[in-house]
């Protein structure tokens, strides 16, 4: 080999290792990248998953069908204390799967939930799951981009606490209507560092519209109607059987009575 | 060289572009079956649906009920996102007397970054039983 073409071998090595830097930096980028919105999907997954659990206990749970309209004035104490320990227990249970994935007092959790606080609530216990009825708003701190905490009031998304028609009525609609016309929402945010993109947040949310004639007690103390029963449909053993001692068989336990709204 | 990078780069573009086009998409499709699913479900457990097929905004009279459960749907989209990039969203609620179903359709227009595809028609239809010990109400 002569010295020119020695020459030109070493001018094309440096090229392909300048394309290889180039390359490589491009592909860790994207594997990065990868990673990254991987992260995001699986605390919004976990969000996903906390507020529809809320959500579907709440349609059911007859408790919660307590005016928030008599926190002013309470008339019966007795429905607002099952109101806020079944509110608890579902905020709980729902907090439960989002807190085995991101804790908010590790610092090298995959991500941080925000914290939420109801506006004007007699139990202000702060969640990272909360449950937002008609007419309610909520105050969440969250981490900033740049550090700090910062404080936004969330509405609810139909009937806002100081926009809601229906909710400023003066013996207007009754809560049973209200929870039939507007969803209770559950809501979860968390703050997750990402590798490239900074710090990212996510935002779950879920809605539902409460179930009629769902289960539970107090409707009638809550001036709902009670669920209407029917009466068991009848059960089929008059045939009798030949068996060895040659006596009838026994008949079914009757079925629980069906529960259809009333 | 630089007329390669370029062209690359504009193929390169229009593909992660497409990604990003598709994952709306399919967001906004599932707010779709969401909002569906929830006024289904709503039609479902309604025991007084008049019977035949409803559209919101045509010039038939429409029922009170299948008002309710097509407010319903509506309800959930606006709720669920504020930025919803759909257009020209329609539901439609049927009750059937002789299968004993209720059905939701919604369909939107989907409105796309790219504008090779715009304006992608996207229809989503649920189906439910009735309610037991409820039919369809006869028009009167």
């Amino acid at each position: 080999m002569n010295l020119a073409n020695r020459a030109r071998g070493q001018k094309e090595d440096g090229a392909m290792l300048l394309e290889f830097a180039l390359v490589i930096g491009v592909v860790a980028a994207f594997i990065f990248a990868i990673i990254d919105v991987g992260r995001v999907l699986l605390i919004q997954h976990v969000l996903d998953k906390a507020t529809e659990n809320a959500v579907s206990d709440a349609k059911v749970a007859t408790d919660l069908r307590f005016d928030v309209r008599q926190w002013a004035a309470v008339t019966d104490q007795a429905a607002e204390d099952r109101f806020l320990s079944k509110r608890e227990a579902i905020l709980l249970r729902a907090e439960e799967l989002a807190l085995t994935t991101a804790h908010p007092a590790d610092s090298d959790a995959p991500a941080v939930l925000s914290s939420y606080r109801l506006v004007d609530d007699p139990a202000p216990t702060p969640h990272h799951v909360v449950l937002l009825l008609p007419g309610q708003s909520v105050e969440r701190v969250s981490r900033k981009r740049d550090g700090g905490y910062e404080r936004t009031v969330v509405e609810h998304p139909t009937c806002p606490r100081d926009n809601c028609v229906e909710f400023g009525l003066a013996g207007g609609l009754g809560n049973t209507q209200m929870l039939r016309r507007h969803p209770i929402v559950a809501e979860a945010h968390a703050t997750v560092d990402t590798l490239l993109f900074g710090r990212l947040t996510t935002t779950a949310r879920a809605l539902a519209w409460m179930e009629q004639g769902a289960r539970g007690s107090g409707d009638a103390r809550l001036g709902l109607p009670e669920p209407r029963v029917l009466p068991p449909p009848p059960v089929y053993n008059s045939v009798p059987t030949t068996g060895t001692q040659g006596a009838s068989r026994p008949a079914p336990p009757p079925p629980p009575p069906r529960y259809i709204p009333g | 060289m630089f007329l390669e990078a370029a062209l690359a780069l504009g193929v390169l573009i229009i593909f992660f572009t497409g990604i990003l086009d598709i994952g709306r998409a399919a967001s906004n499709y599932f707010l779709l079956v969401n909002a569906s699913n929830e006024a289904v479900r709503l039609a479902a457990r309604t025991p007084d649906l008049t019977e035949g097929v409803y559209s919101a905004g045509s010039q038939q009279q429409l029922p009170v009920s299948h008002q309710e459960v097509q407010a319903r749907a509506f309800e959930v989209i606006r709720a669920m996102r504020t930025d919803a990039q759909l257009d020209n969203v329609e539901v439609q609620t049927a009750c059937d007397p002789a299968e004993d179903l209720v059905r939701v359709e919604i369909a939107g227009t989907y409105r796309s970054i790219l504008t090779l595809y715009r304006g992608i028609r996207m229809n989503v239809e649920q189906t439910s039983s009735y309610l037991p010990a409820a039919a369809c109400q006869e028009v009167s």
